[in-house]
């Protein structure tokens, strides 16, 4: 690597991967869907409660922050999101990170798990198999959102058209998981480290996101440098238009935008180095 | 490339780099002075090699003689360490008694996704399915995992989908050794099918009686080396003499 890559060029090659992917995704849709929903069942077939605990799985947690932070430790919301209520803000942020951090976590390991395909089939697109991972996420969070929803009506919040945005963010935040994901799982074929780092890396991550306190409580001079995690503006963009009714800042998304578009070319590129020598080291 | 040739392989080289360690991988990455920390294996010396449309191409050598090698880097699973390989048209290969099956899906869905990745359409691979059920004899099976299937089974549905897509190329390596004679007889009638329909076929087997039987043109690898391209009687008959040759050597040693 020779140099500084200009911003500008950066962002070329980062929409034009993009572009060339979304065609490639669009041929290979059956085969992405099937599989995804086959990873799904294998999630949850074993279990009682099956598909339930895309929804267990949120309440518990929330329960718990709830309890610690919002009742023993007194934590207030946010007041910019115009609710008192801890437990909404906490659902707010808490739903999205865990889609986030399940899909991040589950793909690091993808492209191991599927080493008869990497090694066999003729032509394989491996760079598909941690979206099939984090589409089979986005299912379950989609059930977390209804939960959201439900929620949200019984403590009479009212419903806003700025409530649709959320899609907006969760495509955001899928861009930026994508573009995770491939680094992550193409390096971790070479050095089994990463999965164990990535535990690690979302801790840290999870406390460095504003979910279970209010970012009111940061020195103000850092906020800049924490919208840089795209993960903060996603649970801000949560908040606003769910909460408040209303559009956040527009760094948040201008933050947003650029960081996923970036991680997802950035990804991309060392996916597609790391990609051809797969089938050796397996 | 010459209208005739569908695989064209010039000067192919392939040494695998192996190391103790992943971290003597990185160690390697990082020195500044470009220091070895691993051992090689030339798998593949010099390898050239021009394939004819429409032949039965057969591979024969020793284990450990560069075959699954060769395919890996022909199909494009492995890259060379130097020279080229230029292919004309889709490949369907069936390598080292895989297929490139994902074991948690079932029969009908493995199926499907071999069609996918050799961009059929959907109506068109339904098409094929039945034939292809047809053919692998599996009934019922087909809508269960295949990690259930004997290993017959699996041969018989790889075998009768890679076929079956409709390549211009299909590999054929050692999987056919797993089905009884009655599958290998349908499989060679199913071969020649394939090849009058100007298909071509490259076919490896430890089986010499089946590589005179069925394949018109056929190469020795020994060590990584072509020891001799041509008629596969001819070669088979180098190849039994070298045998014969290191079991002398080999006993001589006890």
């Amino acid at each position: 690597m020779t140099g500084e890559i200009p911003h500008g060029i950066r962002k070329i090659e980062a929409f034009s991967i993009f572009i060339e992917f979304m065609k490639n995704l669009y041929k290979d849709r059956h085969m992405i869907t099937t599989m995804a929903i086959r990873e799904l069942e294998v999630r949850y077939i074993g279990s009682l409660f099956g598909i339930f605990w895309a929804v267990i799985n949120p309440l518990s947690q929330v329960a718990i922050y709830g309890i610690v932070f919002g009742v023993f430790l007194k934590i207030k919301p946010d007041p910019v999101f115009g609710t008192d209520s801890f437990i909404l803000y906490l659902l707010c942020g808490l739903i999205p990170w865990q889609f986030f951090s399940q899909a991040a976590t589950s793909s690091t390991n993808v492209i191991i798990s599927n080493r008869n395909l990497i090694k066999k089939a003729v032509g394989f697109p491996s760079e598909v198999l941690p979206i099939i991972t984090i589409i089979s996420y986005i299912i379950n969070h989609l059930i977390a959102l209804v939960l959201l929803l439900i929620i949200l009506i019984l403590f009479n919040i009212t419903l806003t058209p700025y409530m649709l945005f959320i899609f907006l963010y969760l495509f955001l935040m899928t861009v930026f998981t994508i573009g995770l994901s491939w680094i992550y799982a193409s390096i971790n074929v070479y050095m089994r480290d990463v999965r164990q780092l990535i535990g690690v890396l979302m801790l840290g991550w999870f406390f460095f996101t504003p979910i279970f306190y209010s970012a009111s409580m940061i020195p103000p001079k850092l906020i800049p440098l924490l919208r840089l995690n795209p993960m903060y503006d996603v649970v801000e963009g949560y908040r606003y238009v769910l909460l408040a009714g209303k559009f956040p800042p527009i760094e948040n998304l201008v933050c947003l935008i650029l960081v996923s578009f970036i991680t997802f070319g950035v990804g991309g590129i060392i996916f597609r180095r790391l990609k051809p020598g797969f089938a050796e080291v397996l | 490339m010459n209208n005739d040739i569908v695989i064209r392989v010039e000067n192919l080289n392939k040494i695998y780099k192996m190391y103790r360690s992943p971290s003597e991988r990185f160690k390697e990455l990082l020195h500044p002075f470009k220091k070895k920390y691993h051992q090689e294996f030339q798998a593949l010396k010099d390898i050239n090699l021009d394939i004819p449309k429409g032949t039965i191409f057969g591979i024969i050598g020793q284990n450990g003689s560069g075959k699954s090698t060769l395919l890996q880097i022909i199909t494009g699973i492995i890259r060379p360490t130097s020279g080229t390989v230029k292919v004309k048209g889709r490949i369907s290969a069936l390598l080292e008694l895989g297929a490139g099956f994902h074991r948690e899906f079932t029969g009908r869905e493995n199926v499907f996704l071999q069609g996918t990745l050799m961009r059929m359409k959907r109506d068109e691979m339904e098409k094929h399915f039945d034939e292809i059920v047809d053919f692998a004899d599996i009934g019922d099976f087909i809508d269960q995992p295949v990690k259930t299937y004997s290993s017959g089974m699996y041969a018989r549905l790889a075998f009768a989908t890679a076929i079956n897509v409709n390549p211009e190329i299909l590999i054929i390596d050692e999987i056919l050794s797993v089905g009884d004679g009655m599958f290998q007889n349908r499989c060679h009638r199913k071969i020649e099918e394939f090849q009058s329909s100007g298909k071509t076929i490259i076919f490896v087997s430890h089986s010499l009686s089946v590589v005179t039987k069925i394949c018109n043109r056929a190469i020795l690898l020994d060590r990584g080396n072509i020891l001799e391209t041509g008629n596969p009687q001819d070669l088979v008959n180098t190849y039994k003499e070298l045998m014969k040759e290191r079991e002398k050597q080999f006993l001589k040693k006890y």
